[in-house]
């Protein structure tokens, strides 16, 4: 999964960054109003966490001019304004949750987590496909009740499979998701992640394979068996 | 209190139900004028015919003339009339038959006559005209009475058509009133109305002039501009609770997020956490002791030491710890002042208004310019004026009102934690406090920013 944050306060938007990586997001900084629409308008980012009080360009206009644009991705407004009519004005200009600061750690990640999952379609943060089931919000996923012992790309990359399961997924699009901005992967880095986790998922049950190459079109996540 | 529609309704019905009574009692009063004349000259006529026919024959039958023959007899003119007539040659009278006293005798002057109303003896209520016709012998006083009973049943019956006109026309006139004082304060009910409409999200000129009665105008555009500054008065205070809002809330959700993030994480806890958490609480600190000074500076004056500041040497002093910072964005300095020059007020607040002048100069002005300060005296009973100026090209003119706002701040001061906008509305509290005036003006064509602290009553 991978989010845009936008916010100015850069120690905020420092240790709100760090906490979503450490929580498994891939996440894109921008301490601007004009660079946050830029950003989003040319990434399909899974969720946006959006400031209202930017310099250059206002949370609100950036907003509405995402929307205006054509642009669905989740928004989740952060800010500081935590009257009624803000946050009325917030989710009427096109925002998907809204959230006052400050905040405790938790909430904001169980909010994005659930913008996330309601941006692919799902409302339960758990998910099953065979015997490998995935919590989102606990982080935690399971083959056949066996835990599995996964990274935060990894679990990235297995949640955003199990998200789109039985679709077909280019590498393009999983490494989007998957890497920053900053991050530069190399050319097989989604391979590489790929066989990673088909390995671990091979260890933890005998069941048939979940993940499967489509050759000249990607991988797609689907229990066979 | 009535509401004045009420009291329009009333007062204009108070006036028409006089004007009706008026008009009613005028025509009453014409009405047994004109009756009363009518019977007036048929009295007068009938008194000539009452002469003529017993002085020289009667029309009827035993109705003899005095003179050709038969004393004086009866001559019926009807019921309701009564005459009597006294001959000038014998001292005697006749008089009709329905006539049971003497009726008064009047005097009247030759070939004249005397109009009276009275009371008979017999409880009829009569007019009586008494004429004199003739002289010598053949002269004779007549008088002839008619009862008035008649005149006042005709007066009855037009005071009763007056009365039932009066009423039907007072039905009307409550209508026509009700209406024209409903359609002529309807322009107030429009304002009354859209004025009851109003809450802060819906301030702002709200009444249309050229709509309203020339009356109204001043009231309206009174308002209009009350609105338009109550607009702007609620605008700056939703901007303000905003930002403070922001500028409060924002540390605490940087410590919190630190905090959890430590708690949650515990490795995250190094050196580049306890750093940002130092650098919140100074955010939260500075934001929070500024907002103490200014509120302490706008409670009540108390008694502020009242001594001269050389502004030459405080201006010196005030710059060298920025000079670093402005030798790095490539300002100079420009101190036109002369050294005998003294500011006079609070030492104190004087150095807080011209520390944050010149800070925010250091600051914000364009890269390589200049900063010109300069202080003169009017006359030695007055405060000096002081003017810090420089060039602030991205400052946006219409910025230059907001620039004493509290937490205004340009967008690329927004980025910077050092500035929590309180600066500059911290000078004008100070100078405020002395007595004195603070501006700013820019010029549009260079951008030239000059903040002018002056005496308050120039």
């Amino acid at each position: 999964m991978r989010v845009l944050l936008v916010e100015d306060s850069a120690r905020l938007r420092d240790s709100v960054a760090k906490a979503l990586r450490r929580s498994g997001y891939a996440v894109d900084e921008s301490a601007d109003g004009e660079d946050g629409l830029w950003r989003a308008q040319e990434v399909d980012y899974d969720a946006v966490i959006l400031d209202l009080m930017l310099p250059k360009l206002d949370g609100m206009e950036l907003l509405a001019r995402l929307r205006e644009a054509g642009k669905e991705t989740p928004v989740l407004i952060l800010t500081a304004r935590g009257e009624v009519e803000d946050r009325v004005a917030g989710l009427r200009g096109g925002a998907d949750d809204y959230l006052c600061k400050p905040f405790a750690l938790e909430e904001l990640l169980a909010r994005v987590d659930a913008l996330c999952r309601r941006g692919h379609g799902r409302g339960s943060s758990v998910i099953r496909e065979g015997d490998l089931e995935i919590d989102i919000d606990a982080r935690a996923a399971s083959r056949g009740g066996e835990p599995l012992d996964l990274t935060a790309r990894e679990f990235r990359l297995l949640q955003i499979l199990m998200l789109q399961r039985r679709r077909i997924l280019s590498r393009e699009q999983l490494e989007r998701h998957l890497y920053e901005e900053r991050d530069e992967p190399m050319s097989n880095a989604v391979d590489a992640a790929v066989y990673q986790l088909r390995r671990k998922l091979k260890a933890a049950g005998a069941g048939s394979p979940l993940i499967h190459t489509r050759r000249g079109q990607g991988y797609v996540l689907e229990d066979c068996g | 209190m009535k509401s004045i529609r009420q009291r329009l309704s009333l007062l204009f019905l108070a006036g028409f139900g006089v004007l009706w009574i008026l008009a009613g009692a005028a025509v009453c009063y014409s009405y047994r004028a004109g009756l009363l004349a009518g019977m007036e000259s048929e009295l007068q006529a009938l008194a000539r015919q009452v002469r003529m026919n017993q002085m020289v024959g009667g029309p009827g039958p035993g109705q003899g003339p005095r003179h050709g023959g038969g004393g004086p007899s009866a001559f019926d003119l009807g019921p309701d009339i009564r005459w009597q007539i006294w001959f000038v040659e014998d001292g005697d009278s006749a008089r009709s038959d329905n006539l049971t006293a003497d009726l008064p005798r009047l005097n009247p002057p030759l070939g004249g006559s005397v109009t009276r109303t009275l009371t008979l003896d017999d409880g009829v209520h009569v007019m009586l005209v008494s004429g004199r016709f003739g002289m010598g012998e053949r002269g004779a006083e007549v008088a002839v009475a008619r009862d008035l009973a008649g005149v006042r049943r005709k007066l009855l019956g037009v005071f009763a058509g007056i009365l039932i006109a009066g009423l039907a026309g007072a039905g009307v006139s409550m209508l026509w009133v009700f209406r024209v004082v409903r359609e002529g304060l309807s322009p107030i009910r429009r304002i009354a109305d859209k004025v009851e409409a109003m809450d802060a999200d819906s301030l702002g000129p709200a009444f249309e002039v050229d709509e309203t009665p020339i009356e109204l105008h001043p009231i309206v555009t009174r308002l209009n501009g009350l609105m338009e500054r109550l607009e702007e008065g609620i605008a700056r205070e939703r901007r303000f609770s905003s930002d403070l809002s922001h500028e409060i809330r924002t540390p605490i959700a940087e410590l919190r997020m630190i905090a959890e993030s430590a708690l949650k994480w515990p490795e995250e806890a190094g050196q580049d956490a306890w750093k940002s958490a130092v650098e919140s609480l100074d955010r939260m600190e500075n934001v929070t002791l500024a907002m103490l000074r200014l509120a302490r500076l706008e409670r009540s004056p108390t008694e502020r030491p009242n001594e001269n500041l050389p502004l030459r040497q405080t201006i010196e002093e005030l710059w060298k710890p920025l000079s670093e910072k402005a030798a790095a964005r490539r300002l100079e300095l420009n101190l036109e002042c002369d050294a005998e020059i003294a500011v006079v007020g609070d030492p104190t607040l004087w150095r807080n208004v011209l520390g944050n002048l010149l800070g925010n100069a250091a600051d914000y002005a364009d890269e390589g310019s200049q900063v010109a300060v300069s202080g003169d005296r009017a006359a030695t009973d007055r405060n000096a004026t002081v003017r810090i100026g420089n060039s602030a090209g991205a400052l946006k003119q219409e910025d230059v009102a907001r620039l004493f706002d509290r937490f205004w701040r340009g967008d690329t001061a927004r980025e910077e934690s050092a500035h929590c906008g309180l600066g500059l509305p911290l000078a004008r509290a100070c100078a405020e406090a002395m007595g004195l005036r603070i501006s700013a003006a820019r010029r549009p064509n260079d951008g030239w920013l000059e903040i002018r602290v002056e005496p308050g009553d120039s």
